[in-house]
């Protein structure tokens, strides 16, 4: 991999320092193509919104451009670049709930995702799904969605949001409580007779 | 505890997150992006690292401005008004304005002297524009963009396809292809219809090829209602949707390909394959031309091959699903079920011929390896 090397200190510190800055161009290209995806991944789960997730990715990456001297190990930069991605997705989610309060804003249209090329059984699940995440308070959002659509063990839901383990739990246990009975309820509602 | 409904739900959603992944297409164009906006912020950076406590005062400054135009902004966005055809219209300042009618969903995405986005997220908007070479003026519809290079032009945004139509000057239309993001340029008279998110293949092998959503009519949305079979089928009630079309003898089913696909779904989906299959037939009959076509022909030959045991009509459908998008996103799964309904059919020859053509167009294809197996086990 052609990542940012730790530079060793022994010719001098500005030579390592030019060094580093002559080489940091492939280092953050490097980290954008390793990681980009998995951003807009996470963006998309998060914001449920396909032009916003691609602002965040690039919004997340302007952030790491500029962060990129202080990253002691680009190889391992992963949870550095989700911790970024959660943190702005988060200011989105509340921006965005804080937009709709003031200006009564329309409800968010989960077609645009669901749509495009699924099955409508498909696409009836995911709008009900991201229905109910949308009511859910953001930190409920972020912990549930982690957990159950990107997979995250719950240690990694808890660094990922600098939450502390107990905090995550909980947070984990309460959204998915409301989801599953959310879902349940929709799903009865829909098997009762006309 | 696993709960089975919760599980179908999140499988679905995560089903969808993979079919946005990103291309390294896609990889690559939001990296030049990146660099682009990067070069554009860098200088920005250095001379506020230079600029000391006089920054400060320059960032309140800024703030003050940005805070001005972002109210001015918002302020813009929300002058909306009717005019007399009955559609609404959102003035954008400087000779530029947006109309639409009520069922459009937009969005001022960004508005400053140097940029203007647009999001149109469903309907159509028709947008006359001052140019202004200052001034980027962009339309977002789904992953097609829209730059105005002087001109009024309409912009349709349905699901999974975006019409463009330039009624005066030109306009810059960048769409995703397979190969990444591709450009046209229109001029008065041209009409363009693309794709508004990247060609992509489906999920996997032993699942019916995704499909395009059934789009809602224009004026489809004035008559939902608890008794109306349209609100039932959107909201997933396809039982009592298609309950209500057949109390009626389907008579309530406009002929138009929105509403032929909305009546299919509650009748393939309420257990109904045969009068599915005839509202898709209809619907290609009558609207060979229509974009959501080779999605009917597919799902046509999905319920025949699947549901209705007529695999040699089957895998005439996906034969058409192809033939109406040869290079559409349905093509690959079009050829790959064509050669399992020839299969069941007891065809072997055509459906080896099958799996050549296969081969041939996409020797690295995903179905490949299914494909060979097939033919090589009948």
């Amino acid at each position: 991999m052609s990542a940012v090397p730790h530079p060793q200190p022994v010719e001098g510190a500005e030579r390592v320092v030019e060094a580093r800055a002559a080489e940091r161009p492939l280092g953050i290209e490097e980290l954008f193509r390793r990681h980009a995806p998995a951003v807009a991944t996470l963006g998309l789960a998060m914001l449920q919104n396909v032009e916003e997730a691609d602002d965040l990715v690039q919004d997340v990456f302007l952030k790491a451009w500029r962060a990129f001297d202080r990253l002691e190990n680009p190889e391992g930069a992963r949870p550095w670049v989700m911790t970024i991605a959660i943190r702005l997705a988060r200011t989105r989610l509340r921006r965005r709930k804080l937009t709709r309060l003031l200006f009564r804003a329309e409800e968010p249209d989960f077609e645009q995702i669901a749509a495009s090329a699924a099955l409508p059984e498909h696409r009836d699940l995911v709008r009900h799904l991201y229905a109910i995440l949308d009511k859910m308070p953001v930190e409920l959002r972020l912990a549930w969605v982690l957990r159950y659509l990107e997979a995250e063990t719950v240690e990694s839901v808890a660094a990922l949001c600098g939450w502390s383990l107990s905090t995550a739990k909980r947070r984990i246990h309460s959204a998915h409580t409301r989801v599953t009975a959310k879902l349940n309820a929709i799903t009865g509602d829909q098997e009762s007779p006309a | 505890m696993s709960d089975p409904t919760v599980d179908k739900h999140i499988e679905s959603a995560r089903r969808e997150l993979r079919r946005h992944a990103w291309t390294p297409q896609r990889v690559e164009a939001a990296w030049r992006e990146l660099e682009e906006r990067r070069r554009t912020d860098a200088p920005l950076r250095r001379a506020a690292a230079f600029a000391g406590t006089a920054l400060a005062v320059a960032a309140m400054c800024a703030l003050t401005i940005a805070g001005w135009r972002w109210l001015r902004s918002e302020s813009t966005a929300r002058t909306v008004g009717g005019d007399a055809s009955g559609l609404q219209r959102l003035a954008l300042g400087d000779e530029t304005e947006v109309r639409f009618d009520q069922q459009a969903r937009i969005e001022v995405r960004e508005q400053s002297e140097s940029r203007v986005v647009v999001v149109l997220k469903s309907g159509t908007g028709h947008f006359r524009v001052r140019h202004d070479p200052r001034r980027v003026f962009r339309v977002q519809a789904g992953e097609v963009a829209v730059e105005d290079l002087g001109t009024a032009f309409d912009v349709a945004h349905e699901p999974g396809s975006v019409r463009v139509s330039v009624e005066e000057g030109s306009v810059s239309v960048s769409y995703p292809e397979v190969g990444g993001l591709k450009k046209a340029t229109l001029r008065a008279g041209d009409s363009g219809v693309y794709p508004s998110v990247s060609p992509r293949p489906s999920a996997g092998p032993s699942q019916p090829t995704e499909l395009p959503p059934t789009p809602p009519s224009s004026s489809d949305r004035s008559s939902d209602g608890p008794g109306d079979w349209r609100a039932l089928a959107r909201a997933g009630k396809h039982g009592r949707a298609y309950e209500l079309l057949a109390a009626g003898n389907m008579q309530d089913v406009r002929d138009e390909p929105g509403d032929l696909l909305l009546a299919s779904d509650a009748a393939r989906r309420s257990n109904h394959p045969a009068e599915a299959a005839k509202l898709l037939r209809k619907l290609l009959t009558g609207y060979e031309k229509d974009p959501r076509a080779p999605a009917a022909a597919f799902t046509l030959g999905w319920l025949l091959m699947s549901d209705l045991g007529r695999p040699r009509d089957a895998a005439a459908a996906f034969a058409r699903a192809e033939a109406l998008a040869p290079r559409g996103n349905l093509a690959e799964d079009a050829i790959a079920r064509s050669v399992e309904a020839w299969h069941r059919a007891g065809e072997r020859s055509r459906a080896a011929a099958g799996v050549e053509r296969y081969r041939k167009a996409y020797p690295r294809g995903r179905h490949l390896g299914m494909l060979e197996r097939l033919v090589g086990n009948p």
